[in-house]
Formats: C-alpha cells, structure tokens, sequence
C-alpha cells in the first residue's frame, strides 16, 4: 500500500534529520534486543538463592547478584521483558478505547458529543494513585494483567480528546463532504480517509502512553503492591530498596536497573517528541526557517 | 455578558460534581462487587491467619461488628444510601488500626503538610516554567534557555519517584546535606520559633526540590511551544507591524495569548501532580496524606483508605475547579462564548 | 516620487528534514508610486500580490529571500531600502507607511479592548492622541465611539475591518497599503469600505496600493492599474487605459469577466490551472493557458514592452 511506502520514507527522513529520533530508535532497539536475550536466559526468573549473595559485578556474573541470590543481568532481561511487555499491552488496550471514544465524540458531534467530553474531562482529573491504591487493597493480589486491564481503563481520556480534535478538523475538511455526498460508508471513509491522518498522532499517543504506563508500573511496584516475584523494572528496584542495597554499599542492585530505566523512559519520550514535531508541520518549517 | 460567564460557571462545575460522583461511585461499588473483597470478611480471615484464634461465635459477632462499623448492612440500595447521607455529614468512620480515632481526624492531621507541599511547589513550579518558558519561546536565543531546555526535555520522562529517590540518595545519604525524612527534627513541638520553622524548611527542602524539578521543566516546555505558536498568529504579527514596543508585544499579546491554555494545562494535571507529591512523600516519610495512605494498605486499614480515596478524589476536583475559575479572569473570550 | 519598486525577484525557501522547498513568487517586478496616487494591483490567488506587499512594506520573514532587486522609499530627502542586504524601513512602520493586512478578521487581538490597543500605539510611538481626536477618526470611518471599550470579538467583520483601517491611518501615514481588504466582508459592507479607502486617500493625500483578486472593484477606484500573473507583473498602465485598453490576454480575459448589466453573453472562462509557483513553466508563465501562445513563449521570458503612454505589457505579442 502507499500508506506503507510514504510512512517508510519518511521514517527514513525522520531518522537521519532528527538526531532525538536517531538516539531514541537506536537506545530502544539495543533495549528490546536486551530483553529478547531473556529467552535464552538460563535461570527461571522466578527463582531464588541460586547464585552466591552480593558479589560485585565479575566476568561471571556481569552486573553482579543480588541479596537474593539472583543473578542481576538475567534477571534484568526478563524485568525489561515484562515491563516493556505490560506497559505495550496497557498502550494498545488504551488506544482501542480512545480511538473509539475520539471518533464517535469527533464526528458524531451534539450531544453524545458533550457527553463523552465530559467523560474524558471526569476521568483526566481522578488522582489515580489513591484510587490504584484502594483497588489493591480490595483486591489483595494484583497481578501484571489485571494492573494493565485497570490502567488501560484510565488511560484514555488524554489521546481521545487528541483524536477528537483531529477528527473535528478533518471533518470540516472538503473531501469529508465530498465523500459523505458521494454515499461513501462512514467506516470506509473513516479508514481510507482518515486514517493517514489520525495514525501519527494514534501512534505519538501510543507511545506517550508506554511511558505513562511504565511510571505508574514501577511506582506501583515499589511501594510494594504487585506480584513481587515477578521481575519487572519496578520490582527490582523495590528489591533493591528493601534490602538497603545503598545503606550496604551494594551499588549496582540499584544502578544497573536505574541506568537501563533512565535510557528507556529518555529514549520512548525523545520517540514521542520527534514523531509530535514532525506531524505538526507549523513546528517543522518554523524551526527551520 | 454575564450570563456566558454563568454558562462557563456551570459547565465546569458540572464536570467537578461527576468527578466526584464516578469517584466516589467507584469507591462504593468495588468493595462490594468484587467477590471476597467484603472487608468484614477480610479482616476476619486475616485475624484468624494471624494466629489468633476465633471461637466461631466470637467470629460471627467480630464479623457483624465490621459489618456495622464498614456500612456494609443491608441491601445495597440501603447501603448506598447510608453512605451518601455519612459522607454528607463528614464522617468517614473510625480508622481500623488506630481505632477509634475518625478517620477524618487522622486525614486532618496529614493535610497541612501535603497541602503545603504541593501548593508551595506547584506555584513555584508553574510560575518559573511559565515566564522562564515564554520568554524562551518569544526570543529563541541565549545559552542559558538552551541548557534548561535541555535539562527540562531529560527530566521531564523520569517518573516522580526516581528523581525523588536519586535527590535523597545524592544529598542525604551522599552528601548528608539534608535529613533522610520527616517533617522536622523528630521530638520538637510545632510552634512558632525559628528552630521549628528552619527543622521544617530544612526537611522540605528535598521534597519540595523533587516535586519543583520535575514541574518546572514540564511548564517550561510547555509554555515555550505554546508561545512559539501564539508568536506566528495574525494578531501578533500584525503587532509587530504596527510597530509596537517589544516588551508590550510580548507581555500583552503574546504571554495573554498563552496563558490561557497553559491555565488550562494546569487544571487538567493537578490529579498527576497530587499522585507525585504522593510518591514523594512516601520517599521521604513526609507526613501528609501519602504516607498516610501507605502505612494505611500497609496495616490493610481499609476505612482509613477509602477515606484518603475519597478525600483526595474530591479535594483535586475542587482545586481543578478553582483553578478552571480563573480562567474568565484571563481570558475575556470566555464571557463572550461561554466556552 | 515616494516609491520605486526595481526588478524585484524574490523566493521562499523552507527546508524540513532534508526536503528543500523554494517558491518562485515573485520575478522583476518593477513599478513606482508617486505622490497622492492610488494602484491598484490585481491578480488571481497565488499570483504573488501579498508577497509584494509583503516585501513593499519590509515584512520579511525568515522563509522569504530576496534574490534581487530593491524597493525604496523616498520620503522628506532621504532614501530608504528593502533588498537582500538591508532593511532601513522598519523605523517608517505605521507614521509613515502601513500595513493592513489580508484576512484582517484575526488581526485584532482579541484579549484586548480597542482602546488597549490604540494606548499600545500611543506608548509605542511615544505619542499621545487626545481622546477627541480618536472618537473623530472614528467617525470619519463611521464607527461610533463606544467601540473603543469593546474587545474585538464583540465587532462585526466589518466594524473589525473598519477598525483596522483606523489604526492604519491614525498617524496619518504618507503610503497605506491594503491587501485585499474587503474580501471576507459582504458585498454591501465592501462597498462602504471601498468608498471610506478612496475618502481617505483623497482627503489625506496620501499614496494607497489596493491589492484585490476582484478586477470589478477596481473601475473608479484606482488611478493606476499593475496586473499579475504567476509572479510576474504583466500588465502596468493608467487605469481607464488598461481596463478600456486590455493588452495582455491575460487582462483581457480578466475583463471580459466583469459582469455588466444587460450583458448576456456567456463568458469564457481561462482553460487550465495557475501555475505552480515551485515548479513553474519554463518562459512565459502564462503560455500553457494563453490562446496565442508563440514558439518564443514556450522557453524565453518575455520583455516589457510599452504599448501606449506609460502602459506596459510583458508579452511576446508586442516584441
């Protein structure tokens, strides 16, 4: 299709002109290829006390182990694994909601219109922490997917009101007219039309998503609330907390995760500022000019 | 004039009340619909897990006592409206682990410091990312704007708690400038002497720089992009054209043309900015309403929780309303559309 | 003579990740305006008026470059320049030239008050206007004078449009230049505006360059006529001699467009599409449309030639 041939060029074009966007695809990519090697992983990530206690980084075990016998660089596969996983399902369940809710709001307009306007206000103003925190205490375990399932149901609002306000000024647009004259389906106008046109911001807003997502798994997860023998970039890091690695001198429980975490959050949020620019063609030709 | 005024008026208030409403209407309905979540029953079990052992009518009337005590008699049209008309009167029932203290109370106590923080913080922030921002975005020059642009795109990702932890890392494990936690020098008395008003500057020095930090950046962007395209609209160019003083240019057309959205901006991410002063006091054991909250699940207090749920979910749907009234303050249009 | 415009050739060129973009908007375009005179430039969409105007006023933004040529202004003994060099003419802005723009509709800012607006131009200019004189300027555009406590957006479009034009003229500038003022405005408020910018111009006796893609407003109006087609000046005379006159086939299709009472012959309208300023035909940019297109046409740009006391055409036609 065209759509793919013009979005591969200029994927190309963004990545040699944008050094953010060059830094961002590289970091994620030497990332996920990170996480990938938790296949071959030799150790169950669930287990524990299989290496000796708190050795320092060493040939043998390259980011060290931990306070529960673990080794950290396997361990860290896995955790990235399962944080890029979970916060990728909580972005894609998200989007479906959002994409629906923009849509019919943007172009249905009227009353189901205010309605869902004031739906997506309502949700972008509850303080979620409380209301995670409460949840977790009704629900006494809080597994990985059910903390994605709920935060997929609160992380709409934001990229619907986006969508929305692209929808409305497509709309307007004459080739919506000519299209709705000429008897054309509203769900085909919507994704032959539309869609090149909502899939930049669908895919910006992806992305913002993963790295709200990612804060909010990893703040719950050290405070404690989630399954805390999975391993994920949160529960590393409580681990590391809880056992006072820095009051014990045990510097790289907490470093290597912080480094890796530190390069993923810059890098998704360097994606999502480039791939904003170059869809706002105003921003584009200013800076340049 | 003053009826679009009233129609703005009630438009965001409306929005306020069915926050509040979904809030609370969530905060109702999980515990009772989510099968062995009844909290009687919870408490109960987890006595009994404990090691503490129940005869079963001691149970039996353990367990309607909670019943009683948690609202959760009767059907539940009767407990729904049991618990509008309590919540009505202020009374958010007695807090499980330090009963019979009222939850209220205990949530009385912890306000002060979180209100402080964040009101304190978010002004700081929000004032000096909004001028700093504009100013960058109008001008578009000086080193010193490059840098903090920088800074600001690099901490913006970080999650609250990161940057929180690295502050207390480097300056009061590291560094030992500052203490590790607390609201003040533990044992002093809250009064109006300097030593207890420096103990408390001294410990919210690193919260407040966490919270400030981060926020700051975030305006600063913000407001940069926002005054970058304002600076490009007719009415700006064309005064430029009439040749108007610079200063007036940028004060009266084109920071009056950004404030709004960036007002806006501000009342649509209190809720984030509660859930970081959250985060931040659990780092650094401040004793508002994030501790509060965490000792709370920590002790399974399951009034105590609801009731911080309840309280928070309303207090920022308040302030978000407040704040959205200032809006026709600064923006005329507002009068004239209502929207 | 207040205003000579030499050879005038300018571009815009935007460049965005990697792609390079250059608009060929405007090639040697040479005129001159003299006292208490009024042109009226005429052209289609895209034919490059507003970036003459643009450039005649010294509103160069980064994007636009130019390539050659200079526009100067000759006020009181002393010479002002616009070129690709330099760009003496923003202390004129506003006392002694103005600018009132297209689309003026957006141009008031719509957070202040009318009188907010008029106090930034007294402080800027370090002027003071004593609040009778106001409320009389605005009369004399038939605006009552509570419309200085209101915001913008409680005006109409053309009371907004009318207020611009008092702005423009408040400091009583030698040269008003109007882009297309009266297009967003109903026909009957266009009127009233067109007949207030002749009073003023007249009764001030100050230059005015009209700038409109509407040839029928122009009969009675201007006392000079440029035409342009494509970037390129192709057609320049006294007004009744080129609208009584046409030359260029361009002019003339353009007034045989006029619609006229009584007149029922159906109009021929121009075959084919403006030219696209990025990439455009290569001699004449008029020949893929023209019906008396010649082999020189086609790869050389015509000369200007003149046809009649001070009416000038560019056009293979007359070489």
């Amino acid at each position: 299709m065209e759509l793919i041939k013009s979005a591969f060029s200029a994927v190309k074009r963004i990545f040699k002109y944008d050094a953010r966007f060059k830094f961002s695809v590289i970091t994620l990519t030497c990332l996920v290829a990170f996480a990938i090697l938790s296949l071959f992983s030799p150790h169950d990530p669930r287990s524990s006390y299989y290496a000796p206690i708190n050795h320092p980084p060493s040939l043998k075990y390259p980011f060290g182990t931990n306070g529960r016998g673990q080794d950290l660089f396997w361990l860290l596969t896995h955790a990235l694994k399962n944080s890029l996983i979970f916060s990728l399902e909580v972005a894609l369940l998200s989007r479906v909601v959002a994409i629906i809710i923009g849509i019919t709001a943007g172009y249905k307009g009227g009353l189901l219109d205010q309605f869902l306007v004031l739906l997506c206000d309502s949700f972008i103003i509850l303080p979620l922490l409380p209301i995670l925190i409460f949840l977790k205490l009704i629900m006494r375990t809080m597994t990985f997917p059910t903390l994605a399932i709920i935060l997929a149901m609160f992380g709409w609002p934001w990229d619907a009101r986006l969508i929305r306000s692209q929808i409305l000024s497509l709309r307007e647009r004459t080739f919506t007219y000519s299209a709705v004259f000429s008897g054309r389906g509203l769900w085909s106008m919507i994704f032959s039309d539309y869609l090149p046109h909502i899939l930049p911001i669908v895919l910006a807003t992806t992305v913002n998503n993963m790295l709200w997502s990612l804060g909010f798994e990893i703040t719950f997860s050290i405070l404690g609330l989630t399954p805390l023998d999975v391993p994920t970039m949160g529960t590393i890091t409580y681990w590391a907390i809880q056992q006072q690695a820095l009051v014990m001198g045990k510097w790289w429980w907490i470093a290597f995760p912080m480094i890796f975490l530190i390069f993923l959050f810059v890098a998704l949020y360097f994606l999502f500022v480039s791939i904003t620019d170059f869809i706002d063609p105003r921003a584009r030709i200013l800076k340049r000019g | 004039m003053w009826k679009n005024f009233l129609k703005y008026l009630v438009g965001r208030l409306l929005v306020c009340l069915v926050v509040i409403f979904i809030g609370t209407t969530i905060t109702f309905l999980i515990p009772r619909i989510i099968p062995g979540a009844n909290p009687a029953e919870v408490a109960v079990r987890r006595l009994q897990m404990a090691g503490t052992y129940l005869p079963p009518e001691s149970a039996e009337r353990m367990r309607q006592a909670l019943l009683k005590l948690y609202g959760l008699e009767g059907t539940i049209f009767e407990q729904y409206i049991r618990y509008w008309r309590e919540f009505l009167r202020g009374n958010l029932g007695p807090s499980f682990a330090s009963f019979p203290t009222p939850v209220l109370v205990l949530i009385s106590r912890s306000i002060p410091w979180t209100v402080g923080l964040l009101a304190l913080t978010t002004v700081i922030s929000w004032l000096v990312g909004t001028i700093l921002g504009g100013i960058a975005g109008y001008k578009n020059r000086g080193l010193w704007m490059k840098i903090f642009e920088v800074f600001s795109n690099a901490v913006r990702p970080i999650p609250y708690y990161i940057l929180a932890l690295l502050l207390l890392i480097l300056f009061a494990y590291v560094l030992k400038w500052f203490p590790t936690g607390g609201a003040y020098r533990i044992g002093m008395n809250p009064s109006f002497t300097w030593s207890y008003i420096s103990s408390v500057i001294k410990h919210g020095f690193l919260p407040a720089l966490s919270l400030i930090l981060i926020g700051v950046g975030g305006w600063f962007l913000n407001m940069r992009n926002l005054v970058s395209n304002v600076s490009h609209e007719d009415f700006v160019v064309f005064a430029s054209h009439m040749n108007l003083k610079e200063d007036i240019v940028f004060r009266s057309y084109v920071m009056k043309g950004a404030l709004p959205p960036q007002i806006t901006g501000l009342a649509l991410q209190l809720g984030m900015i509660f859930n970081g002063t959250i985060i931040t006091e659990i780092v650094f054991n401040y004793p508002g309403l994030g501790m509060l909250i965490y000792t709370a699940i920590m002790q399974a207090d399951f009034n105590l929780v609801m009731g911080i749920t309840l309280f928070s979910i309303i207090a920022v749907a308040v302030a978000t309303f407040l704040i959205d009234l200032t809006l026709p303050l600064v923006d005329p249009r507002i009068q004239y559309t209502g929207k | 003579m207040k205003l000579s415009v030499e050879d005038l050739t300018a571009h815009y060129v935007t460049e965005s990740y990697g792609i390079v973009k250059r608009v060929y908007a405007l090639e040697s375009v040479t005129f001159q305006i003299g006292e208490e005179e009024f042109l009226a430039i005429v052209g289609e969409s895209g034919c490059g008026k507003t970036t003459l105007a643009r450039i005649v006023y010294g509103a160069v933004t980064p994007q636009l470059h130019i390539v050659n040529g200079s526009v100067r202004y000759f006020f009181g003994g002393t010479t002002y320049e616009i070129s690709s060099r330099q760009n003496s003419v923003k202390n004129l802005w506003w006392k002694k030239v103005s600018y009132i723009p297209q689309g003026s509709l957006n141009v008031l800012n719509p957070m202040r008050r009318v009188r907010d607006i008029v106090k930034d131009l007294e402080t800027s200019h370090g002027i003071e206007i004593p609040e009778e004189k106001i409320k009389q300027h605005l009369e004399t555009l038939k605006l009552p004078s509570h419309v200085l406590n209101m915001y913008p957006f409680e005006l109409s479009g053309g009371m907004r449009q009318r207020v611009v034009i008092a702005l423009a003229t408040i400091l009583q500038p030698e040269l008003i230049i109007a882009d297309e003022p009266t297009s967003a405005l109903d026909v009957v408020v266009q009127y009233e505006i067109l007949q207030l910018l002749k009073e003023i111009q007249s009764q001030r006796r100050c230059s005015f360059i009209f700038i409109t893609h509407d040839i029928s407003l122009i009969p009675n109006l201007a006392d000079t006529l440029m035409i342009m087609y494509g970037g390129h000046l192709v057609e320049y005379g006294r007004c009744k001699e080129v609208l009584s006159n046409p030359q260029h086939p361009y002019t003339r299709f353009l007034i045989s467009s006029i619609p006229r009472i009584g007149d029922k012959r159906e109009k021929a309208s121009i075959p084919g599409y403006p030219p696209d300023l990025t990439n455009p035909p290569p001699g004449c940019r008029f020949h893929p449309r023209c019906p008396y297109v010649k082999e020189e046409c086609l790869s050389e740009n015509p000369p200007v030639l003149e046809v009649g006391p001070k009416h000038y055409v560019k056009c293979w036609l007359f070489g």
